[in-house]
């Protein structure tokens, strides 16, 4: 699942994580893990930004980075 | 002396709290071997160490390697830690704490914003936190400093206690038949692209974690208000017109404010200079050190202190900016532009901060991953306008443009605003060049949090404000103090006999006519065109002619090859010696003349053309030592120099030639 099924306001759950070992790393330090809970706030596109939240925080991964994320929309 | 280190993660409030703590018993010094800022204080008989803020003991960042090593330096002399928690973010916060649990070092835990809990209606238990923990946990604000005393007592009873471990035994392992822990050892050799992260430790720390958590908050479900309305604001601070338009009436408002809020308190303290030189001349019978301290010294320092009030309100601004949360929103809303030239959202606060000076901008590019964007920033990031260039910029401002009584909106602050964003095109392209070059490998790791809106804790932003000035004043200060003397020196005394001078001044005076003022401007003149700094002027005479400037302008530029503000000091210092007048430096520039033309030497080409030198130079020693230190070598801070300087050279150039 892509960031584009997830509109603004929906949650979903994290379910893998693909890329790099160090971009899984990454996600980790970030707080972003298989069973993570994310909320997709506003996100404009000419921001090319993925903004949501995620631990009580919001964070904005790059469009790119965020299709990393295999999600399922709760 | 014992110590404390102050650990959190970004946006915890643990500067907040550093503040409340240590008052303005700080010291700002550098971490050695590199160039990030190390804060300090007096707490008691405690030194209280702020570290940088981390997301986790995996670190990814330059800054996060830092704080790292320090606390694994703490475990060996059991240092304590007071851990700053974020009580809205109790959860993902505690991750990190658990990383630092397992280390076995004293820890005192303090849950910050204990208003937001209270607004949220949040309840934390901390009494069985603190059991689950195994140390003790204080709950605060470090906005109002409600609960801080509390913490104080603790600290200076040193109620600080080894937490329990959480995931340490995973690392054990029998040698010899004797477990060893090897928790320290794998925290130290983490390296984020080739360590593989034990998703057992990051598992079993979440469980717990989450348990604890989970546990000791009243209400998971409850929405967090802050949280609602920072996404309500967003909608309208990230909007892709309304956004940015807002962003831009921002940068415009700072730039008028700069200009507008500065002209009482600079006309004081130019009154107060002018009070001191009229004291030094009455009471200081020596006359060379009367001329020394009355032309010298206190012309120079000044000239350029007469710009704190500029200066202290530049970095309020930003101070308000930062602390509002609005810093990052302009790190989204830019992300896309700045991809173009090889940046990120993540360059613009340091880009920003390089308004301020660019020393700490160079320093807090360390937060940058990918180190091929670092390497833009600290090239580039010297082009963008420091509070050093405002000096500068004002008084050729002041001459180039009339000040006009229209209310807030001036001609001149809307020119002072093209500087700045001519400083960020330039920056923009030079970040663009260099990251096409490839200088170093890339790294793709990106992500930017966006804290909740607060109206900013006016504490925060005001040791912000002092500490930076008095960073500035001191600085400053001690090179224009050295700069100013030598320049005294260089302007009183003369390679020539004194005989020689009355020989060209007597030729002077039958060129000039016998008028008795003209006859003291006369000598003036002979006197200062005749000595040390008259001839080191002339000597590079040739090569800034082109550009519209005179010997007394070449004297300016190679002083301020030092630091830039010493530009004006330096004007202040060569205007002053010899003259009787108390004249303000701008009037002084005003009133030179060109000895070819016979017109105005100051005038709008030679101002234009000494701007735009100012905006692309690299004057500035400090800045050209940091960059050495930070990329390792001598190699890029002399192309950037020597760059800079090109650049410099070809705009005033073009500048004058179109515009004399």
């Amino acid at each position: 699942m892509t960031q584009i099924a997830l509109e603004e306001g929906e949650r979903a759950i994290v379910i893998a994580i693909s890329g790099t070992m160090e971009f899984q790393n990454f996600m980790l330090t970030n707080g972003i893990s298989l069973g993570s809970v994310i909320t997709k706030n506003y996100s404009p596109s000419f921001s090319k930004l993925i903004n949501f939240s995620v631990g009580g925080k919001m964070l904005s991964l790059r469009v790119e980075d965020f299709s990393h994320l295999e999600i399922v929309k709760i | 002396m014992s110590s404390f280190l102050l650990v959190g993660k970004p946006n915890s409030g643990k500067s907040s709290l550093f503040n409340l703590l240590t008052g303005l018993n700080q010291k700002i010094g550098n971490y050695a071997g590199a160039t990030t800022e190390k804060k300090s204080g007096k707490l008691g008989s405690y030194q209280v160490l702020d570290l940088p803020g981390l997301k986790s003991l995996r670190a990814v960042s330059a800054e996060e390697e830092i704080s790292k090593r320090e606390i694994l330096n703490a475990v060996a002399s059991q240092t304590p830690v007071v851990f700053v928690v974020n009580g809205m973010q109790l959860e993902d916060n505690l991750m990190l704490f658990s990383e630092i649990a397992d280390l076995q070092i004293p820890c005192l835990v303090a849950i910050n914003f204990k208003d937001d809990l209270e607004k949220n209606q949040v309840e934390i238990d901390h009494l069985n936190l603190k059991d689950q923990l195994g140390c003790p946990v204080v709950l605060l604000n470090s906005r109002n400093g409600d609960g801080v005393s509390i913490l104080k007592k603790m600290i200076s009873s040193n109620l600080f206690k080894t937490p329990n471990a959480v995931c340490r035994s995973l690392y054990d392992e029998i040698h010899d038949q004797v477990i060893v822990n090897k928790y320290q050892q794998r925290v130290a050799d983490f390296t984020i692209s080739k360590t593989q992260l034990d998703q057992n430790d990051f598992f079993k720390r979440q469980k717990i974690v989450g348990s604890i958590a989970r546990s000791n908050i009243s209400d998971l479900s409850r929405t967090n208000l802050f949280l609602t309305n920072t996404k309500k604001w967003d909608r309208f601070l990230l909007h892709p017109f309304y956004g940015i338009l807002f962003f831009l009436i921002t940068i415009l408002i700072v730039f008028q404010s700069v200009f507008y809020l500065s002209g009482i308190p600079m006309d004081w303290i130019d009154a107060f200079f002018a009070k001191v030189t009229e004291w030094g001349r009455a009471s200081i019978s020596l006359p060379w050190l009367a001329d020394l301290v009355c032309d010298g010294i206190i012309p120079g320092l000044g000239g350029v202190l007469i710009f704190v009030p500029q200066i202290a309100i530049l970095f309020f601004l930003l101070g308000v900016l930062e602390h509002s949360g609005y810093l990052s929103r302009i790190s989204f809303i830019s992300n896309r532009l700045l991809t173009k030239f090889g940046l990120s959202g993540q360059s613009v606060i340091p880009l920003m901060s390089s308004w301020a000076c660019a020393i700490p901008a160079i320093m807090s590019a360390k937060a940058i991953n990918d180190p091929k964007e670092r390497m833009a920033v600290i090239l580039a990031s010297p082009l963008m306008t420091c509070s050093a260039r405002l000096p500068v910029y004002t008084i050729l401002i002041a001459i180039m443009v009339p000040a006009t009584d229209s209310g807030f909106f001036n001609a001149q602050g809307l020119l002072l605003m093209m500087l700045y964003l001519l400083g960020v095109l330039a920056t923009l392209l030079v970040a663009w060049l260099v990251s096409r070059r490839n200088l170093v490998p890339g790294n793709s790791m990106w992500s930017l949090e966006l804290p909740v809106y607060r109206v900013p804790n006016w504490r925060n932003v005001f040791y912000n404000v002092y500490s930076k000035t008095k960073a500035f004043v001191v600085d400053a200060g001690k090179v224009i103090f050295i700069v100013s003397i030598i320049l005294w020196a260089l302007a009183s005394f003369s390679p020539q006999s004194d005989l020689f001078i009355q020989e060209k001044y007597q030729s002077a005076l039958s060129a000039n006519g016998s008028d008795e003022s003209e006859k003291k401007v006369s000598l003036d003149a002979v006197k200062l065109e005749y000595s040390y700094a008259g001839y080191l002027g002339k000597t590079i005479e040739p090569v800034i002619r082109p550009l519209g400037y005179d010997w007394k302008i070449g004297i300016a530029l190679i002083s301020s090859f030092a630091a830039r503000e010493v530009f004006v000091g330096s004007l202040s210092t060569i205007y002053s010696v010899g003259s009787e007048e108390e004249a303000l430096i701008q009037d002084r520039l005003v009133n030179e003349i060109n000895v070819i033309t016979g017109k105005p030497r100051y005038n709008f080409a030679t101002c234009l053309s000494l701007l735009l030198f100012y905006v692309f130079a690299l004057q500035c020693m400090s800045t050209v030592a940091i960059v050495r230190k930070e990329v390792g070598n001598w190699k890029y801070p002399i192309i950037q120099f020597l760059f800079m300087l090109f650049l410099a050279y070809v705009f005033a150039l073009g500048g004058y030639i179109a515009f004399s």
